[in-house]
C-alpha cells in the first residue's frame, strides 16, 4: 500500500482509539513535527462528519419513498384522509 | 453471496419499521404541526427528520429510550419545531420527558459541507457509497468485494483507503473554494 494510504488507515486507527497507548503517544509525537500529518487528520475527521450526514439523507430519503408509497395506496385512504383533514384550516 | 441475502433482509426489515412508525406516529407527529398551524409539508419534513434521529438513537447500544416509539418521536418532532422554527418555546407544552430530549449537535450541516456533499454524490459517488457501505452497512470487507466487484479482499481494503484519501482531498480542496464566497 502507498505510504499516503498506510498513513490514513493509521489515522482512522488514532481517531477511532484503535491505537496501543505506545503507538498512540508515538503519533501524536509525529503530529508535532509534521503539520501535514496534523492537517490531514483533521480532513479525515471531516470526511466522517460528511459520511454521517450522507448516511442521514440517505435515510430521508428511504422515509421518504415510505411516504410516497403510503399516501398512493389506495388501501390507506383512511389513513390519507385521517391526515387531510388535519390540515384543512 | 449468503451474507449479502442478508444484509438485504436486514434493509427490508428496516423498510417495515420505517412503515411501521410511519402509520403509528405520524398522525400524532402532524396533528402536532397542524395545531401549532404548520402545514402537511412541514409535518412530512419535521417527522422524516425526528424518524431519522429516533433510527440513529434505537440503533445506538448506549441510548436507552424508555418510552414508546410515537412517544419519543412526537418528543423529537416538537424540539425540531422550536429549533426550525425558532418558535417560543412558552407556546408549546413540553413535558419533562420532551423537554429532556436533545437534537444532535450536528444535525444541520453547514451550507459549505451541504454543498460538498452534494458535489461528491455527483462527482465521487461509487467511493461515498462503498465507504457508507463499511460504516452504516457494516458490510465487511468481503461483502464489499462482493457488491462492488473487486478482484479480492486486498484489492477491497486498499480501495477503502484510497476513497478516503479522494474525499479527504475533495473536502480539503473545496473547502477553500467555498471559503471565498461563504460567511
Amino acid at each position: 500500500m502507498r505510504t499516503s494510504l498506510t498513513e490514513i488507515k493509521e489515522s482512522e486507527k488514532f481517531l477511532k482509539n484503535q491505537l496501543s497507548t505506545q503507538e498512540s503517544l508515538l503519533f501524536e509525537a509525529r503530529m508535532l513535527t509534521n503539520a501535514s500529518l496534523k492537517s490531514n487528520l483533521q480532513f479525515l475527521k471531516k470526511v466522517y462528519d460528511l459520511l454521517k450526514f450522507y448516511n442521514r439523507k440517505k435515510l430521508k430519503g428511504d422515509i421518504d419513498a415510505v411516504h410516497v408509497k403510503l399516501f398512493n395506496d389506495p388501501e390507506k385512504a383512511d389513513f390519507q384522509q385521517s391526515i387531510f383533514t388535519l390540515f384543512k384550516h | 453471496m449468503e451474507i449479502v441475502e442478508n444484509k438485504e433482509i436486514e434493509i427490508f426489515t428496516t423498510e417495515m419499521v420505517f412503515e411501521q412508525l410511519y402509520e403509528t406516529a405520524f398522525p400524532v407527529v402532524a396533528k402536532f404541526i397542524s395545531k401549532m398551524n404548520g402545514s402537511f409539508q412541514d409535518a412530512r419534513d419535521i417527522f422524516q427528520d425526528a424518524l431519522v434521529i429516533y433510527y440513529e438513537r434505537s440503533n445506538n447500544p448506549g441510548t436507552h429510550i424508555r418510552t414508546t416509539p410515537e412517544a419519543y418521536i412526537l418528543g423529537i418532532a416538537k424540539n425540531l419545531w422550536i429549533r426550525k422554527f425558532n418558535r417560543n418555546r412558552k407556546h408549546i407544552s413540553l413535558d419533562s420527558f420532551e423537554a429532556s430530549i436533545t437534537i444532535p449537535e450536528d444535525f444541520f450541516p453547514s451550507l459549505k459541507s451541504k454543498l460538498i456533499l452534494q458535489f461528491l454524490e455527483t462527482t465521487g459517488k461509487k467511493c461515498m457509497d462503498l465507504l457508507h457501505g463499511f460504516y452504516y452497512d457494516n458490510l465487511t470487507i468481503r461483502e464489499i468485494r462482493e457488491v462492488f466487484g473487486y478482484r479480492n479482499e486486498h484489492s477491497a481494503t486498499v480501495q477503502k483507503y484510497k476513497c478516503l484519501e479522494k474525499v479527504r482531498d475533495t473536502i480539503k480542496e473545496k473547502s477553500r473554494i467555498y471559503e471565498d464566497f461563504i460567511d
